[in-house]
Parts: C-alpha cells; sequence; structure tokens
C-alpha cells in the first residue's frame, strides 16, 4: 500500500519498467520457454526429418513459415489491443480484410502502385481504428463496461465492417494487381516471391514493434497501461494519447497483414478476415496474451505444426491439428508460451 | 418400416395428403423419389386444356452471403430474367397467369435455408428455385418441400446422396448428379489420355461437391484398371494450400483431376503453379471451373491448357448462346457456375404450374417430370410463347434447358445429360471441343 | 416508390412466428447453458456448440448407425455430451478466464472438424438423415390433440415441446440456483479464492456447471437436428455460440428468465430483417441485414450493458 502511493509521488523509469512487465519483451517468462520450445521444434524436425526426408520436411517448414507470418502478422495488433485495453476484439478478422479493400480501393480501382496502396491501406484502417477507439470504446471504458460487454460490441461491429464491405464490393472474388505465382527458389526449396516479401516484412515489422515496445518510451508506457491502467494514470502517463497510439499500431498493422496476405494468396473476399480469426485468437494465445513477439512465435508454431501435420496425416485434418496443439501446449503451460504466469486463475 | 412411417405421418397432416400418402406406399420400392407423382394419376392433366388463369409465386432461394455467397447474386439474376422471359412470353402467348418472383437469401447455411424456405412457402410460393448447397437441399428436402407440399428446383446440388432421397416427388434438380457427372469426367480422361494405364493424382475442395465427386470419380477410374494417388482434400476456409500442392504434384503423376469452384481455385491454383511442377495441360477438371474465359482471380498458368466436362446443351448452342447474350445484356453480376440451372429451374418452376393449372404445390410437383422429357414437342426457352400455347392447349411438351435436355427421371434428377469437353486456350477462352450424351440408367 | 420497405404481409403469418419460436427455444435452451457458465459460475465456455453437435451427432449416429431407439439415443448422447464437458474441462479449467474461451472454441472446431472428416460415423460433408421417424411419429400424435383449426401447423408440436422444455429447464435452473449448490456457484463467480478457502472443491463445482452446460447444449442440438430433420458440420459453426453470447448479454447475465426473452427478441430481429426491400443489389440488401443486426447489437451494449433482465451488479465478470 504505502509502496504504491510512494510510486505514485515519484513515477521512476525503474519502476515503470518493473510495472510493465510481459507486452513488450519475453521479460516475464524468462529464456527458458523459448529454448524448450525451439528444443521441442527442432526435435519434431529431426524425427520427420527420419521419417519423410530433409527435403520435404524443409519444404514444408518454409510453408509453414509462410502461413506463420500471415497469422502472426494477423495476431500481433490483436495482442497489443488485448493486452493494453483488455479488449477481446473480435472486429479484428475483419480490420485485416477492411486493410485488403482499401488496398484493392487504391491498386486496381485508382490504379495506384501497390506500394503506395499498402500504404494507404495502413493509414486509412489505423484512422477506422482511431475512429472506433473514439466513438466506441473510449466511452464504454467511461461508463465501465464489462469484458463480455464489450466483446459483444466488437462482434456488432465486425458484423458492420464484413458487411458493409459486401454491401459495397459484393461477394465476388477480387485480387490485388499483383504477381502470385512467381516463385524464388534456394537450395532446391521454393517459396512464392510475394509470399517472401510477406515472410520477411512480418519478421521485420513484428521484431520492429517488439524492439519499439522495449526500449522507446511510448513502448514502455503501452505496457505500464497493459499492466494497470489505473496505476499508469496515477504515475502521470497520458493514458489517452497512449491508447491513441495502440490502436494506430494494432489497427494500422492489422491493415498490413490484409493487405500482404491478399498480395500473397492472390484473392480477398468479404469473408477473408473472419475465417483467419480463430487462427489468430490460437495465435495469441499460444504465444501467451500481450505478448508481440509471443504473437510471432505462436504464428509461427501454428503454421508449422499445420503444415508439417500434413506429411503425417490428410491435409483435410491440418486445422484442427493447430487447434489440438494450441490445447496440449496450454495444458502444459496455462499461461501460453511466453505468458507470465502470475495471472492464473 | 421408413416409407410405413412417411404414411402415418401423411395421412395425419390433412385430407389432401390422403392421395398422395397412399401414393408414397405405392413407390416404396424407389423411395418415393418422383415416382410418387406419377401414380396419382396427375399425368392426365397435360391432355386437357390447361387453366392458365391463376396467380404463382416463385421463391428464389440463393446463397447472398456466407461462403457459397458468389454464386447468390448471379444465381438471384438468373431467376429475375426467368421471370422476365416468362412474362413476356406470357403475354405473347396471350394466357393470363400471373408470375411474380420471392427472393431469401440461404446465408449458405441449413438452418437459414429451411428458414427462409419456410417463409416463401407461408408467403405464397408454390415452387422453390434452390437452394443451391447440398447440404441446404438435404435439410430443405426433409423439413420443408416433402413436409409442406412445395416441390424445390435445386441448380447446383450435385450430391449423389440426393437421388435416393425419400421425397414424396417433391426435391428435384437441374444439375446432374455427381454419379453421372465423374464417370463422364472419367470417360473423359480416358479418351483424351488414350488409355487408363496412367496415374492421376487427384485433389478436391473438402465439401459436399468436391470431396463426393472426387471419390465417385476415384471409384469410376479404378473401375476402368487406373491408378490413383489421393484424393487431397483441403478446406476451402484456408490460408495457404503450398503444402497441399506439394502433395498433388508429387511423384510427376500421368495428369491431374481438380475438383473445385474459381473462389478457392484461386488460392490453390498459385500455389500449384509456384511449385514449379504443375503443368495446367495435364489438369483434368468439371462443371465448377468452367467459364467462359478464366477469371482474372484465378492465375492464367493455373489453368490454361486444362480440360474439363461441363453439362452442355444438346445439338445448338442457339439457346446458350441467346441466354449468354440476356446475360449480358441485363448488366450487374457476371457469370458464375450453376446461373444457367437456375434460370432453368426457375422456368421449370413456371412450366410444372402452366401444366397443372394450379398454384398448388403438390399439382406443380405432380407435372414437372411430364413437361421436362418426352413424350411431347421439344422446345427450348426462345420458344417460350409456343411452348406455353401447347401447354395451354392440352398438348405434351418436352421443356429442354439452357443447360440440357433436362427429361427429370422417376427420382427427380435430369436423366440424360448432354457433356461438352472443354480445353482452355493458351488465351483463356474456353473452347468446346466435343460434346457426348451420358445417361443416368448406366448406373 | 419505395425506398425502404418492409412488407408486413408475411409477418402477420402464423407460420412466420412458428419458425421463429422453434428457433427461439432451441437458442435458448442452447444460452441457457451459457448462463449457468457464464452467467452464474464466472467460466466463460465459448464451445458450447461442440457440445452441441457432440450431442446431436450422437444420436443421430446411435439411431441411424446403430439403429437404436431415438428415446434410448437421447439419455444415452446427453450423457456423452456431459462426458465430453468433463474431459474438456479437467485439463482446461484451471486456465485463465480469457484462454479458457479460446481453447473451448478450440474444441468446438476440433469436433467440427471430425464430424465433417470421420465420414463412416457422421456422414461427413453428406450429412446425416433419417434420424427422426419416431420424433414425427409423436408429432402427428400432438398435433392430433390440438384444435382442428391448427392440424396444417406442421411445426407446431416442435414449438410446443421445445418451449415446454425451455419452461421446465428455467424453473429447474432457477431452483438449482436457490439450493446450496447454487450458492457455492455463485460464490465461486464472486470470489474463488474464499469459496476455497471455505473447503469447497472448486474443480469439482465447476466442472459439475460445465457438464450441466454441456447436456443443455445437447438438448439444444437435438432440437436443431429435428427442426431441419438433418445433420451436416456447416450447422455448428462458431457463430452458433457467437449469436448464443449475444442473446445472453442481451438477456442479462445472471437471469434465467432473461434468456428465453432476449433469444426471442434476437430471432425476431434476425427474421424480421429478411423482409426488408430497397431497390438495390440483392447482395447489399442480404448485407445491409447483417450491417443493421450489427449496429443493433452495437446500440444495445451502449445504452444498456447489463442487459434486459440484467442487473448492474451482476455486469462485471471477475477477471
Amino acid at each position: 500500500m504505502s509502496e504504491s502511493a510512494d510510486t505514485a509521488i515519484r513515477p521512476g523509469r525503474e519502476r515503470l519498467d518493473r510495472v510493465a512487465g510481459g507486452l513488450g519483451g519475453l521479460g516475464g517468462a524468462g529464456r527458458g520457454p523459448l529454448l524448450v520450445t525451439l528444443a521441442l521444434v527442432v526435435a519434431v524436425a529431426l524425427v520427420l526429418t527420419i521419417a519423410y526426408g530433409l527435403h520435404d520436411v524443409a519444404q514444408r517448414g518454409v510453408n509453414g513459415l509462410v502461413s506463420g507470418s500471415y497469422f502472426a502478422l494477423g495476431a500481433v495488433g490483436l495482442t497489443l489491443v488485448y493486452g493494453t485495453l483488455r479488449l477481446v476484439n473480435f472486429a479484428h478478422g475483419d480490420l485485416l480484410t477492411f486493410g485488403a479493400y482499401m488496398a484493392f480501393l487504391a491498386n486496381v480501382t485508382w490504379g495506384l502502385p501497390i506500394v503506395v496502396a499498402v500504404l494507404f491501406s495502413v493509414v486509412v484502417t489505423a484512422a477506422l481504428g482511431v475512429l472506433s477507439e473514439r466513438v466506441m470504446w473510449r466511452p464504454m471504458r467511461g461508463r465501465g463496461a464489462g469484458l463480455l460487454q464489450l466483446m459483444l460490441m466488437t462482434l456488432g461491429l465486425a458484423f458492420v465492417i464484413r458487411y458493409g464491405i459486401q454491401m459495397i464490393w459484393g461477394t465476388l472474388p477480387r485480387r490485388l494487381d499483383v504477381d502470385v505465382t512467381a516463385s524464388v527458389s534456394f537450395l532446391g526449396l521454393r517459396i512464392g516471391r510475394t509470399e517472401l516479401i510477406v515472410v520477411v516484412v512480418g519478421f521485420v515489422t513484428l521484431l520492429s514493434v517488439g524492439l519499439m515496445l522495449r526500449v522507446t518510451s511510448l513502448g514502455r508506457q503501452m505496457r505500464a497501461l497493459a499492466d494497470d491502467m489505473a496505476l499508469a494514470e496515477v504515475t502521470g502517463i497520458d493514458t489517452d494519447r497512449v491508447i491513441v497510439a495502440t490502436w494506430i499500431f494494432a489497427a494500422g498493422l492489422a491493415g498490413l497483414a490484409g493487405v500482404l496476405y491478399t498480395a500473397a494468396i492472390g484473392t480477398m473476399t468479404p469473408n477473408l478476415g473472419f475465417f483467419l480469426l480463430l487462427s489468430l485468437f490460437a495465435a495469441v494465445i499460444l504465444g501467451g496474451i500481450g505478448n508481440a513477439y509471443g504473437a510471432l512465435a505462436g504464428g509461427l508454431l501454428l503454421g508449422l505444426a499445420q503444415e508439417w501435420s500434413t506429411l503425417v496425416i490428410d491435409a483435410r485434418w491440418k486445422v484442427a491439428v493447430g487447434f489440438a496443439i494450441l490445447i496440449l501446449v496450454l495444458i502444459v503451460r496455462p499461461q501460453g508460451l511466453f505468458g507470465r504466469g502470475e495471472r492464473t486463475a | 418400416m421408413y416409407a410405413a412411417a412417411r404414411t402415418r405421418r401423411l395421412l395425419a397432416v390433412g385430407a389432401g395428403a390422403l392421395v398422395l400418402g397412399l401414393a408414397g406406399c405405392g413407390s416404396d420400392d424407389d423411395d418415393g423419389g418422383g415416382g410418387g407423382t406419377t401414380t396419382t394419376g396427375g399425368g392426365g392433366a397435360a391432355q386437357a386444356p390447361a387453366d392458365t388463369s391463376f396467380e404463382l409465386t416463385i421463391g428464389d432461394l440463393v446463397p447472398l452471403t456466407g461462403d457459397l455467397s458468389p454464386f447468390g447474386p448471379p444465381g438471384r439474376k438468373s431467376a429475375d430474367l426467368a421471370i422476365s422471359q416468362i412474362e413476356e412470353a406470357v403475354r405473347e402467348a396471350g394466357v393470363d397467369t400471373t408470375v411474380s418472383i420471392e427472393h431469401r437469401d440461404t446465408e449458405s447455411s441449413p438452418q437459414s435455408a429451411v428458414q427462409a424456405a419456410r417463409q416463401m412457402i407461408s408467403g405464397g410460393a408454390a415452387c422453390l428455385a434452390g437452394p443451391w448447397a447440398s447440404s441446404e437441399t438435404l435439410a430443405v428436402a426433409e423439413s420443408v418441400a416433402s413436409r409442406q407440399r412445395t416441390p424445390i428446383i435445386s441448380p447446383s446440388s450435385t450430391d449423389a446422396a440426393i437421388t435416393d432421397l425419400d421425397d414424396d416427388g417433391f426435391v428435384w434438380r437441374t444439375a446432374p448428379s455427381d454419379n453421372l457427372q465423374s464417370r463422364a469426367l472419367a470417360d473423359t480422361v480416358e479418351r483424351e489420355l488414350g488409355g487408363t494405364d496412367f496415374t492421376l493424382s487427384l485433389a478436391a475442395r473438402n465439401d459436399a461437391y468436391g470431396q463426393g465427386f472426387i471419390e465417385k470419380f476415384r471409384t469410376a477410374w479404378e473401375e476402368k484398371g487406373g491408378r490413383t494417388t489421393g484424393p487431397v482434400l483441403y478446406d476451402p476456409e484456408q490460408p495457404s494450400y503450398n503444402s497441399e500442392a506439394a502433395e498433388i504434384v508429387a511423384g510427376n503423376p500421368d495428369a491431374y483431376v481438380i475438383i473445385d469452384f474459381f473462389e478457392t481455385y484461386g488460392k490453390m491454383g498459385a500455389s500449384l503453379v509456384r511449385t514449379g511442377e504443375f503443368d495446367a495441360g495435364r489438369l483434368f477438371t468439371a462443371d465448377g471451373l468452367a467459364s467462359d474465359r478464366i477469371p482474372d482471380t484465378i492465375p492464367l498458368r493455373a489453368l490454361a491448357g486444362a480440360r474439363g466436362t461441363r453439362p452442355g446443351a444438346p445439338e445448338s448452342g442457339a439457346t446458350v448462346e441467346e441466354f449468354a447474350r440476356i446475360y449480358r445484356a441485363a448488366g450487374g453480376a457476371p457469370r458464375q457456375t450453376f446461373d444457367a440451372q437456375h434460370f432453368d429451374a426457375t422456368m421449370l418452376c413456371y412450366l410444372g404450374a402452366l401444366a397443372a393449372g394450379s398454384a398448388d404445390g403438390a399439382e406443380i410437383a405432380e407435372q414437372l417430370q411430364a413437361v421436362s422429357g418426352p413424350p411431347g414437342r421439344r422446345f427450348t426457352f426462345l420458344e417460350l410463347a409456343d411452348g406455353i400455347r401447347a401447354i395451354a392447349a392440352g398438348e405434351e411438351v418436352d421443356f429442354d434447358g439452357v443447360t440440357g435436355p433436362i427429361d427429370f427421371d422417376d427420382n427427380g434428377d435430369p436423366t440424360a445429360a448432354t457433356y461438352e469437353v472443354y480445353r482452355y486456350g493458351a488465351d483463356g477462352v474456353l473452347r468446346v471441343e466435343r460434346q457426348f450424351e451420358a445417361s443416368a440408367a448406366e448406373r | 416508390m419505395t425506398v425502404f420497405a418492409i412488407s408486413f404481409d408475411a409477418l402477420t403469418a402464423a407460420d412466420f412466428w412458428i419458425g421463429v419460436g422453434v428457433l427461439a427455444g432451441t437458442y435458448a435452451i442452447f444460452t441457457l447453458g451459457l448462463q449457468l457458465n457464464v452467467g452464474y459460475t464466472g467460466i466463460v465456455n465459448f464451445g458450447q456448440a461442440g457440445f452441441m453437435a457432440i450431442g446431436a451427432y450422437t444420436m443421430g449416429i446411435l439411431v441411424v448407425r446403430a439403429e437404436w431407439s431415438l428415446w434410448a439415443a437421447l439419455p444415452v448422447a446427453t450423457l456423452t455430451a456431459m462426458a465430453a464437458g468433463v474431459l474438456l474441462g479437467l485439463p482446461s479449467l484451471r486456465l485463465r478466464a480469457d484462454y479458457f474461451a479460446i481453447v473451448t472454441i478450440a474444441f468446438a472446431e476440433i469436433v467440427r472438424y471430425v464430424a465433417q472428416n470421420a465420414r463412416g460415423l457422421t456422414g461427413g460433408n453428406q450429412g446425416l438423415l433419417g434420424f427422426d421417424d419416431q420424433w414425427l411419429d409423436l408429432s402427428d400424435t400432438i398435433l392430433g390433440w390440438l384444435p382442428q383449426a391448427w392440424q396444417d401447423q406442421f411445426l407446431l408440436p416442435l414449438l410446443l415441446v421445445v418451449w415446454v422444455t425451455v419452461a421446465l429447464l428455467t424453473v429447474l435452473l432457477i431452483l438449482l440456483q436457490r439450493s446450496p449448490w447454487g450458492r457455492v456457484l455463485r460464490a465461486i463467480r464472486e470470489d474463488e479464492d474464499a469459496a476455497r478457502a471455505l473447503g469447497k472443491n472448486v474443480l469439482a463445482y465447476k466442472l459439475q456447471s460445465i457438464a450441466l452446460a454441456a447436456a443443455l447444449g445437447a438438448i439444444a442440438g437435438y432440437f436443431l437436428a429435428l427442426n431441419l430433420s438433418f445433420l451436416s458440420p456447416e450447422s455448428f459453426e462458431p457463430q452458433f455460440t457467437f449469436i448464443g453470447f449475444t442473446i445472453l448479454i442481451l438477456g442479462g447475465l445472471a437471469s434465467y428468465v432473461g434468456v428465453a426473452l432476449g433469444s426471442l427478441i434476437i430471432w425476431t430481429l434476425l427474421e424480421v430483417t429478411r423482409f426488408i426491400e430497397l431497390p438495390l443489389a440483392a447482395e447489399k440488401v442480404a448485407a445491409l441485414r447483417f450491417v443493421i443486426v450489427g449496429v443493433a447489437l452495437i446500440v444495445l451494449v451502449a445504452f444498456r450493458p447489463q442487459g434486459i433482465l440484467g442487473k448492474k451488479q451482476e455486469m462485471v465478470l471477475r477477471e
């Protein structure tokens, strides 16, 4: 009691760091889980290699990295919003869809180059995120709405975005002006050119977000908020500014994920994000809620598990395998791979 | 036992059910099916001049939202086109039928399809064109069509299970069963490859259409003595198909057989091309991937050179061309698989009612088989007014649809289907190479 | 020319409301299970559609494949769903609420993939037919008891049975809630540690709660199956659970009566919006329907977050 009163008066940087545990690095969890996970993945890869040969395992591994980066890129915004604002955002998948259609608008309807379209899409989707914060989430937080009530609102918002898109662009598949069939070959492994771009951009983006959360003062403030909003407020953080920043990151990244995903797989429909949503949640939970690196690791693990499973059993089971792995991991480690244990109920 | 239970149920529904309940008994041998309709003596209605002064509401059940939503708008547009053709011909033929259409969204879900079907029937619809997905059709067949004594004509449910439904003659379809189609494709592959001593790599989207079709194809091909690998079944909602694509091309098969729709194949096709081993020239497929031209959402190299079968029109392409023309002229949604089947289904609803001289579901159902097939004067929608006059005069007719002669069999399936073997050129344009007849009798 | 219209003719038809009533009753039973878990025990069960699928498919498989009587299959299928609830709860109930929610969705999805891909058992994509003959016989018998004027409403028996079941289950749950057992559940929701300190086996109570919810899910599954006469994997998508939660929050947390009310309102909204007519392309009007549903949800939560019959003090779920 006296300690927190003390910090209220003198908000020290060390204190902030101590408060802000999980959101950024692997802080709360330490390196143990990372090493164990890596060891397990390597062990699985070895066993599979003995059974199915190096080339197949490596190629499916590459495929797993590709779908893993879709999941990771999509999941990081979800985890940021959830970690910071305690908002289980069922509309997040539809933010991806929105991003994809914004890129379609710029790239195909207006004929702008794809790079410009990506930027446009990120900016507009981020704006949509901020708008939803201003119009819905901030007023609702002010009224002290509960977790479930907010969740229900996100379901409503998801409907509005998804079917709003269908009202404007219809239900026929659309595509961006990119070549999805070109592929790159190295060491006998193949990866689509746009897929390679997604993997690289995905990794760079996620590592920078993780780094941003760790080193910048904004990142530290976001982590503080994630840990205890009331306390963060008392320590003099401009919570409103930080929350808006969180939405800019989360929605902007969702927009980016939507465009990159569409550019890599080739087509988009208004259901695109909704179909991905459960996998995104799985990635978030697998990695530990509120953890940017966790989302990356969770997404990659999910992707690898799904694609490697196709070596062993029929591909039609691969989604179920992903979910089964999620349940198994949580049974062993209830807080997710990189979540902190102390919050376990 | 099963049929007996049905009969009791029908008896209890009310006096009107009595006649058909007994008819259901009489057709135990073929599980009801369309057979139940012919034993009631209703077939004679076409011989007497029909009463043409009735008001008919046709229910149009298409998936406008959900997984199958890309099919909905073209389907609905086809139904509207059929209605405007009918209205024009009704004026020209000088009969005084009033035809209207009600539209409802099935949301690609069996539950919503059932709900929508019930609502349209309570709103006065006497015949339903739709629903589309086999799962929707199975649900509506069991819980709405036979119980509310209203025929449904699905344009696209190709699931073989629909043939054997115990539906008292209320379930029909203008798309041929997978049984027929898969054997037609197997024959085509044999002829194109010049034998069956080949290994085919099989794949399909994991739903009632793809999986049902590819399993039947595998049986047909293996009966011919051919070899297969797979089938690789892939979930239509997946974000990535690279591993599935790798499995499809593995082992350098002599040819591929892939059953899919355009929406999923946009993603799967890109993955196949990226493997670097895929050659669309060795790909065989079916009606799900047939279109006048490869859509721009499909990478050209994933489909250019591919061969396939699709239900076609007999003799001349005049009906097909005219349908394509009015479809284009109407603007709006572009062509989509099964749109012409939906057009035919809507037409048949009206022709059945005209032959029955009434807008009563059970009476329409009794006439559907008679108007769709021989004997009688053959006509297509190009001569719709003549056909209407003939029916009004009490003549027997045989309506030929845009998609083929239809000729419903006792199970409510199109009997003989004309299949076209098509091939996509390097420019992405579909060309029909030849036609052949396949008939359900073979099974 | 009318710009925006809802055609009211169909809304006055009895059939329309009977159809809405059957769906609302089915979802009410489904959501009673959620109310028990979420509203009274504080466990966020997002896998209710999975329990519903297990119940409905077990019933269907026993009748169609093993040729059991429907009436014998129902209790066995209910027990199977309850066992699944215990099996799922045992390892996962120690998870935090949000992790538990996602694990249960994952479980429900696995169940759906099994239904889709274990063809020998479930019929796979082609679905399962022919399990409802005995129900149809009973339905005819019930119809025979009703006044002559209602004889052509063949769904009426289903409607009656569904709502009698809703009423019985609601009363039963309210009584359970007032029993010592129910008070312990509530204590667990309020403060798990305190309940534990009083010597209560918290996990056992939670397992009982989830097993009961699974049974309610299974019962909803039977009505879903009897309404459609057909079982297919598409009927058990996560969407079903989302609608259940919508009903739950709308009716109000910790109110069993609110569940029935919420379900009626949601299904009236969902079905009445089908009749919207606009001079727009069909898929746009269809989409507009769901935009309206979405906006209605948002507005509702914004202006009455505790739901219709919920109390403000019951509203916040302990994190």
